[in-house]
């Protein structure tokens, strides 16, 4: 009796485990989405969710799935053969990733712009500032404390750019610039609690905003050098062969059609459109997408 | 036009918890109930040593678990072409890792406790060495069921290895841990609470049923 009831529970749980694991497999399927390594912009602002169902509407359209991470996490991924095409915002980064021959071409999007938002009192003076540079020199001459993303990713290399353009070499900075290797949203939070200053894209700013009471948007000009470029590239199938190459070009190229650039130039977050698309300027754009 | 950060049905994200970790408890115990009672029931020599790197394991970080499972995962690793990262079964493996030594250790310990107790016993009435291990293993019920009970726990709370493992992908691998975590960074302190109160009662449900079984078991 007693061993009949060992070897009952045995299978029974046998059984369980061989079902859950079914289920499992059969979620775990290949279902032919396309999966996008991309930034915690495109995914905070809510850009995402309201964009891709209309990809996946099109006749020749597939259901895109994403993970958000940094760019440089997101090339990475790409690199690795874990994404079939990535929507990023690092020039410097793209043109390596190119480069290497892990990326098939590029095709750009739309722009947004860099911010710097801060403590609501200012201390460092940023909103009469005479440019995004001077603003950051600022940030330095009153030591005020600064959230620094340092996570790769597309903002913090363009932070270290002004840090550069300013004169000055952030890994000789003190105490007052922390580094919080995270995500735009979560180094929001951060500045927001810490009362510091971050540089933010304006469109994380905006879907943000009313949850940062104590931060305020303190720089918004359009220096160039504050654009904020976006692109797609699909992987290359020579390098990858796993990957889903050929939708991911049919997504690279959806991106840039007039309806897609309409629905992205429509999107707005509280009220503020913040993506320019500029489907136009892969014009003069060498590493553009073939059709 | 502006669409919510928070997105991902709460009911599915509890359904995908529920799976993964359960998955993940049930293929642990049938890996670790045996191999525990065996070595349990067994107190020198190689057992010994192989007992020694089980506890070991057993404070495995699992975050480190996730990572050495993500390397093995990802495209570039060893089982790279099975295409298991991001994906729900990526997150069973990364959690059996996990449990698998948490179960075995305390199965481990009730066994040679029980053993201790009734082995002579057994013996004078004439038990071979198979039917002392399922009596052993009957007397240790209770503790064995506590056993995939901690598991169970321990997979569903779990963080650090099913974001690194799952990629928290909306809808596929957002699990109810991962998204509290992205919540907290997005400022979605209200949703993130109602997730959290969500694990609670589903610790708290598994915990009652654990008490219950003992009760029974004991009675």
């Amino acid at each position: 009796m007693h061993f009949r009831s060992a070897w009952r529970y045995f299978l029974v749980i046998l059984v369980a485990a061989g079902v859950a694991l079914a289920v499992v497999a059969f979620l775990s399927l290949p279902r032919g989405h396309l999966l996008m390594a991309t930034t915690t912009s495109t995914r905070d602002t809510g850009l995402l969710p309201y964009l891709l169902p209309h990809f996946a509407e099109e006749p020749e359209g597939v259901e895109v799935r994403y993970i958000a991470v940094g760019t440089g996490q997101a090339l990475d991924a790409a690199r690795r053969g874990d994404a079939d095409v990535v929507m990023v915002h690092a020039p410097t980064l793209e043109a390596q990733f190119l480069a290497s021959g892990d990326g098939r071409c590029r095709n750009l999007i739309m722009y947004n712009t860099f911010v710097i938002v801060g403590p609501v009192g200012d201390p460092a003076g940023i909103r009469n500032a005479t440019s995004a540079t001077a603003g950051f020199l600022r940030i330095y001459q009153n030591n005020s404390l600064f959230e620094s993303r340092a996570d790769n990713s597309g903002t913090y290399t363009k932070e270290l750019e002004l840090w550069t353009a300013a004169g000055l070499n952030a890994s000789t900075f003190g105490t007052w610039y922390e580094k919080t290797n995270q995500g735009m949203g979560a180094t929001l939070t951060i500045a927001n609690e810490k009362l510091a200053y971050t540089l933010s894209d304006d469109g994380t700013w905006y879907a943000r905003e009313l949850t940062l009471p104590y931060l305020g948007l303190l720089y918004s000009r359009g220096d160039a050098v504050l654009r904020n470029q976006y692109s797609v590239i699909p992987v290359n199938p020579a390098a990858h062969p796993g990957a889903l190459a050929e939708k991911a070009l049919t997504f690279a190229n959806w991106l840039v059609l007039p309806r897609a650039q309409a629905l992205i130039g429509a999107f707005a977050v509280n009220g503020h459109t913040i993506f320019t698309p500029n489907a136009g300027d892969n014009a003069s754009n060498p590493w553009a997408c073939p059709p | 036009m502006g669409v919510s950060p928070v997105s991902g049905d709460i009911l599915h994200i509890t359904a995908l918890s529920l799976l993964v970790s359960g998955t993940s408890t049930l293929v642990a115990t049938l890996i670790a109930v045996p191999i525990g009672t065996f070595l349990g029931l067994r107190e020198v020599g190689s057992a010994r040593l192989l007992r020694n790197i089980l506890f070991t394991l057993y404070g495995l970080p699992p975050v480190l678990a996730g990572l050495l499972v993500f390397l093995v995962l990802s495209r570039a690793g060893p089982l790279g072409p099975l295409g298991l990262l991001y994906t729900p079964l990526g997150m069973v493996i990364a959690q059996v890792v996990i449990t698998t030594p948490i179960i075995l250790g305390i199965t481990m310990s009730v066994v040679s406790t029980v053993e201790r107790r009734v082995k002579d016993t057994a013996f004078v009435l004439g038990a071979d060495r198979y039917q002392l291990s399922i009596t052993v293993l009957r007397e240790a019920a209770a503790g064995v069921l506590t056993a995939i009970m901690v598991g169970f726990g321990r997979a569903i709370s779990e963080v650090g290895a099913v974001f690194i493992v799952g990629g928290h992908i909306e809808g596929q691998t957002q699990v109810l841990t991962t998204t509290i975590i992205i919540d907290v960074a997005q400022a979605e302190y209200s949703h993130a609470l109602t997730l959290g109160v969500i694990l609670l009662v589903i610790a708290a449900a598994i915990y009652s049923l654990l008490y219950r079984l003992q009760e029974k078991t004991l009675a």
